[in-house]
């Protein structure tokens, strides 16, 4: 199986170094630590990890509740908040920006397994069904265009293959998102 | 919202010492020398919980130390690897709130009783020689001039020649001299639980 790559977000360094140690031990591989939001952003775009461990209360400009949702939206990879307990507003912040998990340290090593790999499927399962519903609405865009730009083809088989076509396009989608 | 700030701070350091003894103990073959590890990470951490505790209160000169119980026992459970279902921790405890100074060291005494419950009472993770799940059991209740604190287990009898005045283990040194800091009286019975009890005036 390919190695799972880990970004950690933490401004403790000794407690990022733990944290390191207990994702190798793991078996994961680390990309990086970044202590700040904005390196966080950076090193999201140069080190290319499969996921993020976000601490929120950050030195500096931005928080990282900030910093995941510009990973999330710029990069598409998926953030895990691994964060002492912070109050009601904290947490409501860090729902907006749709975590894949929330941690709270101290943590314990199975906490970190099982959500580190929780994420990953829903992150992968996730990817799959938009991929699925891109192609079904590609699929629909083109085949009305032909039908728009050329007009009937005149002959009701043709006419019928192609609605079944635009049909099955359809129901992939309703499919998926039946699944979301 | 400055002494917030403090406890918040203490516990952030507090959560650094952890990390250090985590980082040394990875370094370590010895499987005695990582339990003694692990151990002190346990301290540090119920007195940790104690100031996190105080950090998400609105009240910063009383824990609710009933609430702080059933959080080191879950704690404990998962760091010593008990898997639910295996043992059954009972609480019975009214709500009382203690101030910092009492509840540090009445928290050690807790996590090195529950500790020992766990590693000596329950050697082979709750179940006991009968086959029925093990049972550890914490009472904590006042009345007007006292509190009392009762830990037991009905796992693997306390050895019956062990005095723990004499102890030579440091958990059971802790709880001696723990007790008599906070001016209380710790006594033992080992029939057919074994029960420390501890009481301690208001």
């Amino acid at each position: 199986m390919e190695e799972i790559k880990v970004l950690i977000v933490e401004d403790e360094v000794i407690v990022a170094k733990d944290i390191g140690d207990t994702l190798l031990s793991l078996g994961y591989a680390v990309t990086g630590t970044a202590t700040s939001a904005e390196g966080a952003i950076e090193l999201s775009e140069s080190t290319e990890p499969d996921i993020v461990l976000m601490d929120i209360m950050l030195e500096g400009e931005l928080d990282g509740t900030e910093a995941a949702e510009v990973i999330r939206s710029r990069f598409n990879i998926p953030v895990i908040f691994l964060t002492a307990y912070s109050n009601a507003k904290t947490l409501q912040r860090a729902k907006t920006t749709n975590p894949y998990g929330y941690i709270l340290k101290p943590y314990q090593e199975t906490d970190l397994y099982t959500t580190i790999e929780i994420a990953l499927h829903k992150h992968r399962t996730q990817r799959k069904l938009i991929e699925e519903t891109e192609n079904a609405l590609a699929a629909i865009i083109g085949s009305t265009e032909v039908f728009l730009e050329e007009g009937s083809p005149g002959d009701d088989t043709e006419v019928l293959r192609r609605m079944d076509y635009i049909r099955n396009a359809a129901l992939i989608i309703k499919d998926t998102i039946e699944k979301l | 919202m400055l002494f917030k700030e403090i406890h918040h701070r203490v516990k952030n350091n507090l959560q650094i010492i952890s990390s250090l003894l985590n980082l040394q103990s990875r370094q370590i073959r010895d499987a005695e020398a990582v339990a003694s590890f692990n151990e002190s990470k346990n301290r540090i951490r119920s007195i940790a919980t104690l100031h996190e505790q105080l950090y998400r209160s609105n009240d910063l000169s009383k824990i609710d130390f009933t609430a702080y119980l059933h959080n080191i026992t879950n704690y404990l459970l998962h760091s010593y690897g008990v898997g639910s279902g295996y043992i059954t921790v009972v609480m019975n405890a009214e709500r009382i709130y203690l101030d910092l100074s009492t509840a540090i060291p009445c928290g050690l005494i807790v996590n090195e009783l529950v500790s020992n419950a766990i590693t000596h009472g329950f050697p082979r993770g709750g179940q006991d020689e009968n086959g029925a799940g093990g049972e550890i059991k914490i009472d904590f209740k006042k009345d007007s001039d006292k509190y009392f604190l009762s830990v037991s287990n009905n796992g693997a009898r306390f050895p019956k020649d062990l005095d723990i005045n004499k102890s030579s283990t440091l958990g059971l040194e802790l709880v001696t001299s723990l007790s008599r800091q906070l001016g209380g009286k710790i006594s033992l019975n080992r029939e057919k639980i074994t029960e420390f009890r501890l009481e301690f005036a208001i």
